[in-house]
């Protein structure tokens, strides 16, 4: 068998529960993954070198007496398989009994047919290195001051398996290419902000223009915050990107509705289930079915099937985003947001971010706001637990009655992203997919700007 | 499997420029408890041999496999010459040379590594996160971890590295989470070095980190947010490691260098006011234990100690071989690759300003109006020389005294003109940014520090009308 076929991952887990089983575990989950990596990395505007790698490896998840263990290994050997096993039984034994320690049940999995493209899998290193080479080029081309610090394109076929004692025996196999650009334009001693851009695809569907838009707009955004200045202190409105949403808006509710952090009592949306958190205009949705989105799977890190979750409905709090665990100890469902690799047990996260589309297009937006602050991207610290953000405004520009003024340097922000998603005036009908999110542009206002 | 110095040498491909073959096995031990739950305990096993080639093009390849049978390791190594042939009509810049590096031999280890049973890091780290939430009944919540990373290497290249690296890196952090009405606030405490777990809590126990971690999250519940302005600031040890890395490490690591950095025109030249020096090194210079230690570099280099600023002037950027023979300039033991599978980067190690001869009391008389900044967030370099750095907690100064007691806030400025601003530094150091990360495709473990340093910077705070 070849180490790219998914039965071979698949017995892999099977021997492994067998196995722990038979050395006193009660219940078992395995977990292997296998991927074939070919990445081209850019690097102070040339292609700097081409690295192929070929990972594979288990996560095995034992439960003694309500006791949980967890160990991972990079290796399919048998006596890899079975040093992981007692890794794992000598945590559990030595661990808390907890009695929400339990595994996935089967349950009934629509298999996803869009994630896989077969010809991502026969790219030739040549190929790979030439999409390297075509955003490397789109950005240079598009102005000399441009400067590529450096980038990635990767192609990648990702399998996936799981076996465990309760009866899940799950695989699939998925392809990624995934790329970024970043730098600077430098004209003479000026030199601009950094702008970063990424996205990812699970297919080679129109993946030439999808690479020429994401160098265009790093080449775009970097020469033109060239000639930024600065700006007078004021309390503002801020219009989002798509990527300043995502440090944010985003990264925030996402913690805020792990169920985790419900437990801890870190979310603010603690105890907040049915009740006002946003306002009406905000609606969200967290969907691992969205074939789009580069997190896109038939099922989660414990082989529970993948769906489609309305986190916030109008500005209403519908669900947090649970594992198994988290399930039972709410008294909840699982949402089929286990999530992690084979180096972790089950945890939680996000995986395919949406936000709704509003009614106002982009341009009419910009027209509505008075005084505020266009922002790229957002380099700060975002407290989660409070609320509070503050950090540097990248690739800004101001904008005053409706229109856009110049861009901006050395503008610091800062707010409460809580209270901020309570008072959102405007989201775009326009919406950009980033990687992992389908996300508009959002005005926001009574926001601090210091210059 | 044993892996061998002699095993991997016998792969050395003769027909490539250069080769540099790693083996790097890492054990990774963590708990992590939350509310009296034991949320992730976990062991993981990641071992490999990573394969560099620079062919007679100049150009790189890398590959990198988990099996380590000969086969296996020859498959790897035909698939890095592959890799790097394919970049035969794509690449510009050639590769021209690798500059002549001391190249260690032997073997090197830190410290005497020793890895703790996990039963004992379960009681230690269940222990810990009880005792901060003991502290007040307003500690509504707490968490803690303990991590280890035991990592053991062998380097050896086709121009005669050949090294045994052990090296362990624990780290332990605690997080309180302070909650009154619909006010929630949340501190952690942490350590991150190099060396075992004793010389973890060879400063504070366990216990006292968990205080701590509690006793700040109370002391913020009712703080305000800063007001935003350009202000004095004095920065405790944990901040000046961010602001050494942050403000100036990145811009003078040379790929960023080559691609254009704001540092490129400035060797030579006086970028920060003459009290300032300003270090990155292999060793846990001044005092011992820090995080980024790293005796031997991914290429093989014996690291060495870079004077970044050497009073005020510009004087060295961090270099591979590959920069360093750009630079016709002695490689200095920057290239760090974070895990089998992954090639060597220009990264720092221990970044840090030296101490000077003012106490922290005399800093704060000599300021009217500023704020004191103490505990590191995250961290973030521009190309323009622009930065930013996160503070947990800001003491309000005004007239040579400390106030109130403000939540922590982003602080940013540009590199020449906040380094050019410093007027004074205090006697005691201490690396303190040991539990980061520093990421740059790949996660890197470093650390920084200082004494306290006052500056002029801009407080990311709130306008009040």
């Amino acid at each position: 068998m070849s180490r790219a076929d998914p039965n071979m991952l698949l017995d892999a887990c099977e021997r492994a529960v067998k196995r722990a089983l038979n050395l006193g575990a009660h219940d078992v989950e395995a977990y292997a993954s296998y991927s074939k990596q070919t990445s081209v990395f850019l690097e102070s505007n040339d292609i700097k070198h081409v690295k192929v790698n070929e990972p594979n490896g288990i996560g095995i998840r034992v439960i003694y007496d309500k006791k949980v263990g967890f160990a991972s290994i990079n290796s399919l050997k048998d006596e890899s398989i079975e040093y992981a096993i007692d890794n794992a039984l000598t945590i559990a034994r030595a661990s808390k009994r907890d009695k929400h320690n339990i595994l996935a049940e089967p349950v009934n999995v629509n298999m996803l047919s869009k994630i896989y493209d077969k010809s991502v899998e026969s790219l030739s290193i040549d190929d790979v290195v030439n999409y390297a080479r075509g955003m490397l080029n789109t950005a240079k081309g598009y102005d000399p001051r441009v400067s590529v610090d450096s980038g990635i394109f990767e192609a990648s076929v990702f399998i996936h398996a799981i076996h465990t004692s309760t009866g899940i025996s799950l695989h699939e196999r998925i392809s990624i290419l995934s790329y970024s650009i970043m730098g600077m334009a430098r004209d003479g001693s000026m030199v601009s902000n950094f702008d970063v851009q990424s996205n990812a695809s699970h297919t080679l569907n129109g993946i030439d223009t999808n690479i020429n838009d994401v160098a265009l707009k790093f080449a775009k955004n970097v020469v033109n915050t060239l000639n930024s200045r600065g700006c007078e202190s004021f309390k503002g409105e801020m219009v989002l990107t798509p990527n300043a949403t995502i440090d944010i808006i985003k990264e925030p509710i996402v913690f805020s509705v792990n169920a985790y952090n419900v437990l801890r009592r870190a979310s603010r949306f603690t105890d907040m289930l049915g009740k006002e958190v946003a306002s009406s205009n905000l609606s969200i949705t967290d969907d691992a079915t969205f074939t789009d989105g580069i997190n896109a799977s038939s099922f989660d890190r414990e082989g529970f099937a993948c769906k489609s979750n309305l986190i916030i409905d109008k500005g209403i709090l519908k669900t947090y985003l649970h594992n198994t665990y988290t399930a039972s100890k709410l008294n909840a469902k699982s949402t089929g947001n286990a999530s992690g690799g084979i180096n972790t047990p089950p945890l939680i996260d996000s995986t395919n971010f949406i936000i709704e589309a509003g009614d106002s297009s982009y341009d009419e937006m910009i027209r509505e706001v008075r005084h505020g602050i266009i922002i790229n991207r957002f380099s700060g610290n975002v407290n989660y637990v409070d609320g509070n953000f503050s950090g540097v405004v990248k690739g800004g520009y101001l904008v005053e009655h409706g229109e856009i003024k110049h861009p901006v340097r050395e503008v610091m922000v800062a707010g409460n992203v809580f209270d901020a998603i309570k008072s959102i005036s405007m989201i775009s009908k326009e919406r950009l997919l980033v990687v992992d999110s389908l996300l508009p542009y959002i005005v926001i206002g009574n926001i601090s700007f210091t210059g | 499997m044993d892996i061998s110095v002699d095993y991997l040498k016998g792969l050395i491909d003769l027909k490539t420029k250069y080769t540099e073959i790693r083996y790097h096995s890492r054990i990774l031990k963590e708990v992590r408890f939350t509310n009296g739950r034991q949320e992730i305990t976990r062991a993981i096993v990641k071992a490999g041999v990573g394969i560099r080639v620079l062919n007679n093009d100049g150009c790189w390849g890398f590959s990198s496999t988990s099996m380590l049978d000969r086969e296996s390791l020859v498959k790897t190594l035909d698939n890095a010459v592959r890799a790097a042939d394919a970049l035969a009509y794509s690449k510009h810049n050639r590769v021209k040379g690798l500059a002549d590096a001391e190249l260690a031999v032997g073997v090197f280890e830190y410290n005497n590594i020793k890895s703790m049973d996990m039963k004992d890091i379960i009681e230690l780290v269940r222990d810990a996160e009880r005792e901060a939430r003991r502290v007040d009944r307003m500690i509504r919540s707490a968490s803690c971890f303990y991590r280890e990373i035991i990592d053991n290497k062998i380097i050896v290249t086709s121009d005669g590295a050949s090294a045994v690296i052990k090296d362990s890196k624990p780290e332990f952090v605690v997080t309180a989470i302070a909650a009154r009405g619909s006010k929630r606030v949340s501190a952690s405490e942490g350590i991150g070095i190099t060396g075992n777990h004793d010389d973890l809590f060879k400063h504070s126990s366990a216990s006292d980190l968990a205080r701590n971690a509690a006793e700040k999250a109370l002391r913020l519940l009712d703080a305000r947010v800063p007001k935003g302005e350009r202000a004095t600031i004095i920065l405790d040890p944990a901040m000046v490691g961010l602001l050494a890395h942050e403000a100036i490490g990145h811009l003078v690591e040379a790929d960023f260098v080559l691609s254009g950095s704001i540092a490129r025109d400035m060797l030579g030249k006086e970028v920060a006011s003459s009290i300032v020096t300003l270090v990155d090194s292999g060793a846990s210079d001044i005092v011992g234990n820090a995080a980024g230690t790293t005796l031997v570099d991914d290429e093989g280099v014996l690291a060495r100690r870079v004077k970044i600023i050497d009073s005020g002037i510009l004087s060295e950027y961090l270099h591979n071989r590959e920069s360093a023979y750009i630079f016709n300039v002695e490689p200095t033991g920057n290239a760090r690759a974070f895990e089998y599978d992954d090639e060597p980067l220009i990264r720092m190690r221990n970044t840090y300003i030296e101490p000077r001869d003012y106490t922290l009391d005399e800093m704060i008389r000599e300021v009217k109006h500023g704020y004191l900044l103490k505990g590191a967030r995250n961290g973030q370099a521009d190309a323009n020389g622009e930065f930013m750095f996160g503070a947990q907690e800001a003491y309000l100064i005004e007239h040579g005294e400390v106030k109130e007691l403000l939540r922590g806030v982003s602080v940013s400025g540009i590199t020449m003109d906040v380094l050019k601003s410093i007027d004074a530094i205090s006697k005691d150091f201490k690396y303190d940014i040991g539990t980061g990360y520093c990421g740059k495709y790949q996660p890197m473990k470093v650390d920084g520090g200082g004494a306290y340093v006052r500056c002029n910077a801009t407080i990311g705070g709130i306008q009040y009308e």
